[in-house]
């Protein structure tokens, strides 16, 4: 069965996945990613309407750990993995344009 | 002195508990090879300082009559395993600097064991040759002009130049069991979820396997013993079915009267002219074939009818699951964050942050996935390639109600050319084209070395139904004390000094 098969967008992808491709990179991974859509276009001959999907290959389900808090002893640890720590929180730029702090009307 | 850095854990686990070595000894003659030849191999990104403070714990355990299975054996991890203390990259430069803050539950299971560092490997285990490595790539033991394979290639081609006797590796569509094939060694991946996740940096949850490279199946199957089981931190992780599982209680059956699958399409896939595949590969699975049978086994010609779609259901699946695990490397909860934008607000930061910190394997993959995850095309590609999915997992359930185990080749080739599939990413996919169908169905499977092709290595893998692992670990033992073409030596060092 052929379905109809969407289409994308190189520079639209980039942006969705948080990167800033500059002009010939963008020309590069449309080439590439070209390549690979290529690759896996034969799934769409073949006719599994009604095949339920796999989600996980072992019989284990929502397998959930009791609802209680476990200390997580190597504090200083943690805070030296992050990114950028300050007075023992995790520090992050600002959310939006405009004065730090102070969001924009 | 005798030189022990070929030996395996079980023949060093006999040396050091009769005395006839110590753990100092041991961890010296590694660690001057080490120094020798990494150089030259670069199988590790970040090596351990200080060994002799742990070496001389496990002399004291050995002295007590406490020791166990791994206790002074040096070993070696696959950079994606946390290590608290010790910088662990998945071979990115977005973690260069990350250390973690606790270790992977592998790790701990591992802690008689001494570990000697972290083995380079594909950036988030994404790659087939380790070309794809913040770090540079790995050299193949046998030629350094050659890939080591990957994306495991650093531990496969620490254990291969005699570098440890064990290390730790993970496999989602090959990179155990491909790198093993390239370097001589023997490859397990278990069934999915026997050993831990917890720690295991993720790239593609539904597959990510953890496993081992080691000179011997046998000591894959005592390793097994180690490491298996259930963890109270990785909801994936299977429950044994006792507690003293033993996954060498059938090593020593044979194959006589095993009935060994043969699926026709790992014979004629279409795929395979693509891949490469040099006949000599295939008359040397073909003669492993002729093996099995002359030792009593059971030879069944089978089909696996949708195998053919296993590459393009796997890349769908795997680039939708990098495209979700890897989203959040963005600067603010891990990786190093971009800096150099002075008034960036947030966006700004996660995009440079992704920009610089990601190579293009990474990019390539994660722009995939993000398509096949949009909601114009997600049922086109993620929800169609997990229908397939079950489909392949319902044909080998029907291929294991005809035999106990599969066997097939592990790769196309032998080990290619430093840069020679650099260009093309489908050209690279190929290099898993027999051995990802395995994962996909959550199977255990292992590679085996089946001698030298033109002086290169190559290994053939056996396959078995999940929790199956001691028939399949029964036939690979069997398989490597007497295949003809079994006797290969260490990695020819010498040559390359």
């Amino acid at each position: 069965m052929h379905m109809d098969v969407p289409t994308y967008n190189i520079r639209n992808l980039a942006q969705l996945a948080k990167f800033a491709l500059i002009a010939d990179e963008e020309e590069h991974f449309d080439a590439d990613v070209q390549k690979i859509f290529g690759a896996v276009e034969k799934l769409h001959n073949l006719s599994v309407q009604n095949i339920p999907p796999t989600h996980i290959v072992t019989s284990i389900q929502n397998r959930t750990q009791g609802d209680h808090v476990h200390p997580f002893l190597n504090h200083d640890g943690l805070l030296a993995a992050m990114p950028a720590a300050d007075a023992g929180f995790l520090r992050v730029p600002s959310f939006f344009k405009g004065k730090r702090g102070k969001l924009p009307l | 002195m005798t030189d022990i850095t070929a030996w395996s854990i079980t023949e060093l686990r006999a040396a050091l508990d009769t005395k006839e070595f110590r753990v100092e000894e041991v961890v010296a003659q590694y660690r001057d090879r080490i120094a020798q030849y990494n150089p030259a191999i670069n199988s590790f990104i970040t090596q351990s300082d200080d060994m002799n403070e742990a070496a001389e714990r496990a002399q004291q355990t050995i002295a007590d009559g406490t020791q166990e299975f791994l206790t002074g054996i040096p070993f070696a991890a696959k950079d994606l395993f946390c290590t608290a203390g010790m910088r662990t990259t998945a071979g990115s430069n977005i973690l260069k600097n990350y250390i973690p803050p606790y270790s992977a539950t592998v790790i701990e299971r591992c802690k008689e064991g001494i570990l000697f560092g972290k083995t380079n490997m594909d950036e988030f285990a994404m790659g087939s040759s380790n070309e794809f490595s913040a770090f540079g790539p790995v050299k193949n033991p046998y030629d350094l002009l050659r890939v080591a394979g990957g994306s495991s290639g650093g531990s496969a081609a620490a254990v291969a130049a005699g570098f440890v006797p064990f290390a730790l590796g993970t496999d989602t569509g090959g990179s155990i069991r491909l790198p093993a094939s390239f370097c001589n060694v023997v490859g397990f991946r278990p069934t999915y979820g026997r050993i831990s996740r917890y720690g295991a940096i993720a790239m593609a949850s539904s597959l990510d396997t953890v496993g081992t490279f080691t000179r011997t199946v046998e000591d894959a199957a005592l390793l097994l013993n180690v490491l298996a089981g259930e963890d109270g931190n990785d909801a994936t992780a299977l429950p044994l079915p006792n507690a003293h599982e033993d996954f060498t209680r059938l090593l020593h059956a044979g194959v006589a009267g095993m009935r060994i699958g043969i699926p026709k399409e790992f014979r004629d896939m279409p795929d395979m002219k693509d891949a490469g595949c040099d006949p000599a590969v295939r008359n040397r699975y073909e003669e492993g074939i002729v093996h099995l049978r002359e030792q009593g086994a059971v030879i069944v010609e089978l089909s696996l009818p949708h195998t053919p779609y296993a590459l393009a259901t796997y890349y769908v699946l795997v680039t939708s699951e990098v495209s979700s695990n890897l989203a959040r490397y963005d600067g603010m909860q891990f990786g190093e964050r971009a800096t150099h934008l002075r008034n960036g607000t947030l966006d700004d930061v996660v995009v440079a942050t992704r920009e610089a910190g990601f190579g293009p394997e990474a990019k390539r993959r994660i722009m995939v996935g993000t398509f096949c995850l949009s909601a114009g095309a997600v049922d086109a590609y993620y929800h169609l390639a997990q229908k397939v999915r079950t489909v392949i997992i319902q044909e080998f359930a029907e291929a294991f109600q005809l035999a106990d185990c599969l066997f097939a080749p592990v790769a196309p080739s032998t080990a290619f050319q430093l840069g020679e599939r650099l260009a093309d990413p489908v050209q690279m996919y190929l290099t898993d084209v027999f051995a990802l169908p395995a994962p996909l169905a959550g199977l255990p499977a292992i590679s085996v070395p089946a001698g030298l092709i033109e002086g290169l290595p190559i290994g053939l893998q056996f396959i078995a139904p999940q929790r199956q692992e001691a028939t399949m670990l029964a036939c690979a033992h069997h398989f490597q004390q007497t295949f003809p073409q079994k006797s290969v030596p260490l990695a020819p060092l010498a040559l390359v000094a």
